[in-house]
């Protein structure tokens, strides 16, 4: 994916701010998990790429500006932005994500060389 | 935590005796006294004390036309089963659970960052006129809960403008 296009189309909505989604990050033998908060994106306003061993995410909430007078204005739409460098520990390729009720969930699965390995024991 | 947790160490040894340390008394006082008094009126400025901290307090919109008002909250994760809504006299009430998701909980993994909040919450929102309340509509989408409250007939019509006569 380019990523000029994508800071472009980001761009598109000035007056938005860019925040950081709220993140959780879990690790265990076999993979790390994140999920990030991003109330009000949808699928199709949601792009992660790979690139240079860099994830990047970017999230626009759909636009809604309710007609009338505001009685209390407590968030707006933003465009949400984060990216990470991964660890040699990360299989790029297996990376997975899943957007439901306004959370992501992203599964970075490790490498082999990281996974824990079973030895057997043998007996004699 | 209050703000003399945020003050290095040795600042704080030396200020045990010194004028720091009372300082930092009133700093956790005043913290304090926000959580107390702003709690009840939900101004979004000082909300962040309490929220920081530990529990979790959804965000609110609130706009209003001549014929609607509509609220719309931040609920990312969860799903409608957990939000209970209802009206209470002149204002409407918003009472929930954020709780740590299943799938989440079940991953046994460690826990190696952490920013999202959780807890229950309930949130009260003063509604300036009487409801329609057999047409109320309520939507959940993307995380963001939607709730249409038309107006009733006779709230539309006593909001009409008041002429004032000059003397």
């Amino acid at each position: 994916m380019n990523s000029q296009a994508t800071t472009a189309e980001v761009c598109a909505s000035p007056n938005w701010k860019t925040i950081s989604p709220r993140c959780n990050l879990y690790e265990d033998g076999q993979q790390f998990t994140m999920w990030f908060e991003m109330p009000g994106v949808e699928q199709s306003g949601l792009e992660m790429w790979v690139e240079k061993g860099v994830l990047y995410l970017n999230g626009k909430t759909r636009e809604c500006c309710p007609k009338g007078e505001a009685l209390r204005s407590e968030f707006s739409p933003v465009n949400y932005h984060a990216r990470y460098r991964l660890s040699n520990a990360v299989n790029a390729e297996g990376i997975q994500a899943e957007l439901k009720n306004g959370l992501l969930k992203v599964t970075l699965p490790k490498t082999e060389e990281v996974r824990p390995r079973k030895i057997s024991v043998r007996t004699e | 935590m209050g703000f003399g947790d945020i003050i290095p160490w040795r600042r704080r040894k030396e200020g045990m005796e010194g004028e720091g340390y009372p300082l930092t008394q009133l700093q956790r006082r005043m913290n304090d006294i926000f959580d107390d008094f702003f709690s009840g009126f939900e101004m979004e400025p000082f909300r962040g004390f309490s929220e920081r901290f530990g529990g979790f307090n959804p965000r609110v919109n609130v706009t209003e036309t001549e014929r609607e008002i509509r609220v719309t909250a931040e609920l990312p994760g969860m799903s409608e089963k957990d939000v209970e809504l209802s009206l209470a006299g002149d204002a409407l009430i918003l009472r929930g659970e954020k709780k740590v998701e299943h799938e989440e909980k079940g991953e046994g993994g460690r826990r190696t960052y952490f920013e999202r909040s959780y807890g229950s919450f309930q949130r009260s929102i003063p509604l300036s006129c009487e409801i329609d309340e057999d047409n109320v509509d309520a939507s959940y989408r993307n995380g963001v809960l939607t709730i249409v409250l038309p107006k009733s007939k006779a709230a539309q019509a006593a909001s009409k403008k008041i002429s004032i006569r000059g003397s």
